[in-house]
């Protein structure tokens, strides 16, 4: 491997793990706490309006 | 009822993360088979050079590998973060094939890239090559489960509407592989990336040859990239005709604005070479048309009628009016899945379900709807047309002038001239941005020209929504724009870097900037 190629190798590696740093980073400050869990009742309320979910099991 | 400024962010967030992601796509997948031809031609010839060449061109394809790889994952998540609601409506049929991408991305692309990349000098020959040759059907592999997905958006068979989950199921998975909108679109997509790997070659080998150096890695990376470019820019425009009829067949609304046809034709309908739109009075001020072409691109006959935009709308106001009563009837199966009467409705009205939808952009219940909410429901159904219609005839503009650039380009190799065509050389190199200004025209086609639907005619796209904060959408959505172009400067300095530093980079003493540059002894 040239000297080059260490260096491309080294600034690879570099990239990628500032990557997955950045990532986690967006995830824990946008992401973790903002999740949305949807069943078929949600949907149904979106979709029909509030009075569609009554009785209607998930 | 959903704020339109939450749509509009998760549309834009998505939009911005999908656009820079295909930034590195495309390179990948055609630089691919590029590699694999260079390597193929070594093991055959046992040139030094051909090896040189793979080695050095592979490098460049790593560089935009190592950077590109996981903008894509941020897609992914955006489905379960900001469209939640779509997650669960399609999920059992979008996830499949999410699904065997992200194994193949991971397992089969990954894994001999690996190979590729550090296997040299611990594989034989013939066993290199064939790391070469799985990492590009990995790659392309991968391509295929993405566009199968999408394909599904565009056009929803094999699946039906389940009332009692309020999902889409699947009822179909050959259906949903040989989708006819999925096919065209990975044949199109894929041959857009070779399309831009011999492009990117192309460019790069033809500004060695113009400032003189490396004269034979060059000139025959140019030969190999013209042969490889003719072949693509023939293939993309070959399939985006075949894609132009599916999109017909399936997507009406689509064709009409692509082609600004505001009324219907007599068949077959012509085509607007280049026309300029004018939404607010619903006509073209003027247009150059070329007859019979529209109507054989999309319908492959001489007698059937493409519908223009006001038949469109037309239609879909029935189907609105239809699926109110779906709608109804869905609300009353939910409160008593018993309800024989509903659901005799409900199976009647079902297929315009999703255009019912449409009115819940304004009402929350279907009592409250209006014959004026109705007119604003059609006139959602039609996106803008002037977009559409250059995005369209820019994208289709290059595809053509890259066809003639690759064209001449492989004709003057094979006169073996092209280093006395300075003039061809300089156009290749200013052509480098063409690709990539072409496929994001495309995907802005393909996708803008979908709503107002996530899955065409099933899911609005304003009910597909997760209901997150204005505040958090403004902020990821920053994070991505600040993250993702910190990232497209660091590949655009290391491909630079590298282009310029060119095969001399590898070490091998042969080329120029090192000691020795023996050029002549790979003729």
């Amino acid at each position: 491997m040239s000297q080059d190629e260490h260096h491309l190798v080294r600034h690879l590696t570099i990239v990628v793990l500032l990557k997955l740093i950045v990532l986690i980073t967006l995830w824990w400050v946008f992401v973790r706490d903002a999740g949305e869990s949807v069943d078929s009742a949600r949907v149904a309320e979106r979709i029909g309006g509030a009075a569609s979910s009554q009785g209607v099991s998930k | 009822m959903i704020s339109e400024q939450l749509v509009d962010l998760s549309r834009l967030q998505f939009a911005v993360t999908a656009l820079y992601h295909f930034l590195f796509v495309p390179l990948t997948l055609g630089m691919v088979w590029l590699l694999v031809i260079m390597e193929s031609v070594y093991v055959m010839t046992g040139k030094t050079v051909y090896q040189d060449m793979t080695r050095f061109w592979g490098k460049l394809f790593g560089i935009n590998f190592a950077l590109g790889v996981t903008t894509g994952i941020t897609l992914e998540f955006q489905f379960g973060t900001n469209w939640a609601y779509y997650s669960h409506y399609v999920g059992d049929i979008f996830g499949a094939p999410l699904a065997i991408e992200g194994l193949m991305a991971f397992f089969l692309e990954s894994t001999f890239i690996g190979l590729f990349f550090f296997g040299w000098d611990r594989l034989s020959k013939p066993k290199h090559l064939m790391v070469t040759l799985l990492m590009a059907v990995g790659t392309n592999l991968s391509a295929l489960w993405i566009l199968i997905a999408n394909g599904w958006m565009q056009n929803p068979v094999g699946a039906e509407f389940n009332y009692t989950t309020m999902r889409m199921e699947l009822v179909n998975f050959w259906a949903l592989l040989f989708n006819p909108d999925a096919q065209v679109k990975f044949v199109h997509t894929v041959s857009a990336g070779y399309l831009t790997g011999a492009m990117f070659v192309l460019s790069i080998s033809a500004w060695y040859l113009l400032k003189g150096r490396d004269v034979e890695f060059a000139k025959r990376s140019f030969r190999i990239a013209a042969a490889f470019g003719l072949a693509s820019a023939c293939s993309v425009i070959v399939l985006g005709d075949e894609s132009g009829y599916t999109v017909g067949e399936a997507q009406q609304t689509k064709m009409a604005i692509i082609e600004a046809m505001w009324q219907t034709e007599p068949a077959p309908a012509s085509f607007n070479v280049i026309a300029w739109p004018d939404e607010a009075r619903a006509k073209n001020d003027w247009a150059v048309s070329i007859p019979w072409v529209l109507g054989l691109i999309g319908t492959r006959s001489i007698s059937r009628e493409i519908p223009g935009i006001f038949e469109i709308k037309a239609k879909n106001r029935t189907r609105i009016v239809s699926g109110i009563d779906a709608v109804n009837a869905l609300e009353a199966l939910r409160t008593n899945p018993s309800n024989g009467a509903a659901k005799e409705v409900f199976e009647r009205h079902k297929a315009d379900l999703g255009f019912g939808l449409l009115l819940k952009k304004y009402v929350v219940e279907m009592n409250q709807v209006t014959p004026g909410i109705i007119e604003r429901a059609v006139s959602d159904t039609v996106p803008r047309v002037a977009p559409m219609f250059w995005s369209f005839r820019i994208m289709v503009g290059l595809g053509f002038a890259m066809l003639l650039l690759f064209a001449l380009s492989f004709l003057s190799t094979v006169k073996i001239n092209c280093r006395q065509k300075p003039w061809l050389l300089k156009w290749a190199l200013w052509m480098l941005p063409a690709p990539w200004i072409a496929c994001e025209l495309g995907w802005f086609v393909a996708e803008y020209g979908r709503q107002p639907w996530t899955i065409y005619g099933v899911l609005p796209t304003h009910l597909s929504v997760s209901t997150l904060s204005v505040n958090t959408l403004y902020g990821s959505l920053a994070g991505f724009i600040g993250f993702y172009t910190v990232l497209l400067i660091v590949e655009m300095y290391l491909m630079v870097k590298f282009a310029r530093l060119g095969p001399g980079s590898l070490g091998t003493g042969r080329y120029a900037g090192e000691v020795s540059h023996p050029d002549s002894a790979h003729a």
